[in-house]
């Protein structure tokens, strides 16, 4: 050893830390605390959302109609009540739930992926390539009724993704060439859906064809909110399995690899699940924008960066998000309703433009 | 035992960037890897944690082949730390050193008391036990460097591999950095600039030059004034110390005599 004489004083002794960092135990009963604590909150959301609404339903009413119809009680509730309850709000505040994590966990799993914070679910060309699928069923009536509008929707935003993954790989497939790819996408499709709905709609498909795709939950059912429950839950556990990785992407792939993370194989099966999740949020619900850029965010600030905890909390917060907008895009202009896009974006927006100052004020 | 190299070659876009090099490290020694920009020793040092596969040659960690074992076991064997890996994400640099332990931990499983404990000793041994809590973005770039290799040292490598480390330290920090390393356990390879630095920590040097290796031994046997004119293209005093390495030093006088263009006024 060259060193073995003389040797240079050892390195300033490190000061050990002040204050131990005993708090492990703590901290997982905060977390599972904070987790019991968003899920009570969504609960009780759902319930108070599905009594708003033109016809007055209490919270007593919801809670008597949903436990008569889980066979736990047999509490006499009017006909018209439960139709409204059970038919109508409650498949629909559970369906726009589904779509708050859902959104919400795809976007987070993409800004990591794709290491870029402006990520959100459509960036990889899944929202325009499903509006280009609606149209063509909606306006030009190829497949008819075989395929409808959300068979439509779901091809054409898979057809978009394919597409996006094909020009990442010819581009190098590093995460700028799949951004580059989804911006080039979405374009694309974007153009064509206007070619289409101006050059073939008359004025009412138009107007039907823009309402649904700045999102609407008009008229979902229970097997819509069982397909969108059973997708978002899909997306939150398959999330949460991978979120040592996703914390090891923060450095890049380099780093990642380093650590022992397979990073192609990680990387094509994170952009498939979120693709799927997306693409059938997308085909029931329409593109409902903002959820998935400004959630995770959101999140971030409550529990941090660490995606073992960014993954609940914003599961449950887009929920929570989605359930309340949903409500107020039902009531605000009742009874014209207004599309939960619009309602999103009115939200979220300013929540967004919050979020960058006060990141440019800590910076 | 420990990571082998025979006669491993890597063409990369064209050019041929690692060219039959070979090298047999002895366990928890402290190789220095050398040579001008561009001669291939972040590319060899690719190839040595499995992150690209050779186009000739082999290389193996235990005798086992290295790009047949599952990447986690490399993982926990070889810690790296490359160059210019920067995030635009507000992580803490406890978290930083955290993801270290990414190899050790099991898919659902939160970090046990051993990996706290591995992570608290990392951030003490290069001095930032006191900035844990601070954000990526609020360190400077020495910081950042240090918070690299508490996160490599988190790993508890046998094998670690740094790619020019002392960039952006000070120069006690450097000397601390390679003191440390240099002490550890772990067979270590690092890709260095600073002849200096080389010759006062590094148990053997290899030198490359545009991708072979062209001298290897220790720093007395190879740091000589013909071999840094050769590979450098300087001329450089160099004096052996009572450590038992070697002082290199340029002057204006030396960089002149090797028939540099004078600089235009």
């Amino acid at each position: 050893m060259a060193t073995d004489t003389a040797a240079p004083p050892l390195p300033a002794p490190a000061q050990p830390a002040a204050t131990p960092r005993t708090r492990t135990l703590p901290r997982a009963l905060a977390a599972a605390l904070l987790l019991a604590a968003g899920a009570a909150g969504l609960l009780l959301s759902v319930g108070v959302a599905v009594t708003l609404g033109p016809a007055d339903v209490s919270l007593v009413n919801v809670r008597d109609v949903i436990t008569n119809h889980l066979g736990l009680t047999d509490i006499p509730v009017r006909v018209s009540e439960d139709a409204i309850v059970w038919q109508e709000r409650l498949p629909r505040a559970l369906v726009a739930a589904a779509c708050g994590t859902g959104l919400g966990v795809s976007g987070a799993i993409l800004q990591s992926l794709l290491r870029n914070p402006l990520a959100d679910p459509f960036v990889l060309g899944i929202s325009s390539g499903a509006s280009t699928g609606a149209v063509l069923i909606g306006v030009l009536g190829l497949g008819g009724t075989v395929i409808g509008l959300s068979g439509g929707a779901f091809l054409g935003a898979l057809l978009s993704f394919a597409l996006v993954l094909l020009l990442a790989r010819h581009a190098g497939a590093g995460t700028g060439s799949i951004v580059l790819a989804g911006v080039a996408c979405t374009q694309l499709f974007s153009a064509l859906t206007s070619l289409i709905t101006f050059g073939f709609a008359d004025s009412d498909e138009a107007r039907g064809v823009m309402f649904w795709l700045l999102g609407s939950l008009e008229g979902v059912r229970w097997d819509d909110a069982a397909l969108t429950g059973a997708v978002a839950a899909v997306g939150v556990l398959v999330a949460l399995a991978h979120v040592l990785p996703l914390d090891a992407f923060a450095f890049g792939d380099e780093v990642a690899s380093s650590l022992g993370i397979h990073v192609t194989r990680t990387r094509i099966t994170l952009l498939v699940l979120t693709a799927l999740v997306t693409a059938t949020l997308v085909s029931v619900a329409g593109a409902i924008g903002f959820v998935g850029l400004v959630l995770p965010h959101a999140a971030r600030l409550v529990v941090g960066h660490r995606h073992g905890r960014v993954i609940p909390a914003t599961a449950v917060l887009g929920a929570i998000f989605m359930v309340w907008v949903d409500a107020f895009s039902r009531v605000a202009f009742s009874p014209s309703p207004l599309p939960v896009g619009v309602g999103t974006a009115l939200v979220g927006v300013p929540v967004f433009v919050l979020l960058l100052i006060r990141k440019k004020a800590r910076s | 035992m420990t990571l082998s190299v025979d006669g491993v070659s890597w063409r990369r876009g064209g050019a041929l960037v690692v060219d039959d090099v070979t090298l047999h490290p002895r366990p928890g020694e402290t190789i220095g890897l050398l040579g001008p920009n561009g001669s291939g020793k972040s590319s060899l040092l690719r190839l040595l944690q499995a992150a690209s596969r050779p186009d000739a040659g082999t290389v193996t960690l235990d005798g086992q082949p290295i790009g047949a074992l599952p990447r986690r076991a490399v993982a926990r064997r070889i810690a790296a730390v490359t160059q210019h890996a920067d995030t635009d994400t507000d992580i803490t640099v406890h978290d930083v050193v955290r993801l270290g332990r990414t190899p050790h931990r099991s898919l659902w499983g939160s970090a046990t008391a051993h990996d706290e404990a591995a992570v608290r000793d990392a951030l003490e041994r290069v001095g930032l036990a006191d900035a844990a809590e601070r954000t990526w973005r609020s360190l400077s770039g020495g910081e950042r460097q240090r918070a690299h290799i508490a996160r490599a040292l988190a790993q508890e490598p046998r094998e670690l591999l740094l790619d020019e480390p002392t960039n952006h330290l000070d120069i006690r920090h450097q000397l601390d950095l390679l003191h440390l390393v240099s002490m550890l356990d772990t067979t270590s390879i690092i890709a260095l600039h600073d002849l200096n630095l080389a010759g006062m920590f590094c148990d053997s040097i290899v030198v490359l030059r545009q991708g072979r290796a062209v001298a290897a031994g220790t720093p007395r046997e190879v740091l000589t004034r013909e071999l840094i004119r050769d590979v450098y293209e300087v001329d450089a005093e160099v004096t052996p110390t009572e450590e038992g390495g070697v002082a290199v030093a340029f002057t204006r006088r030396s960089w002149e005599r090797a028939g540099r263009p004078q600089p235009t006024r």
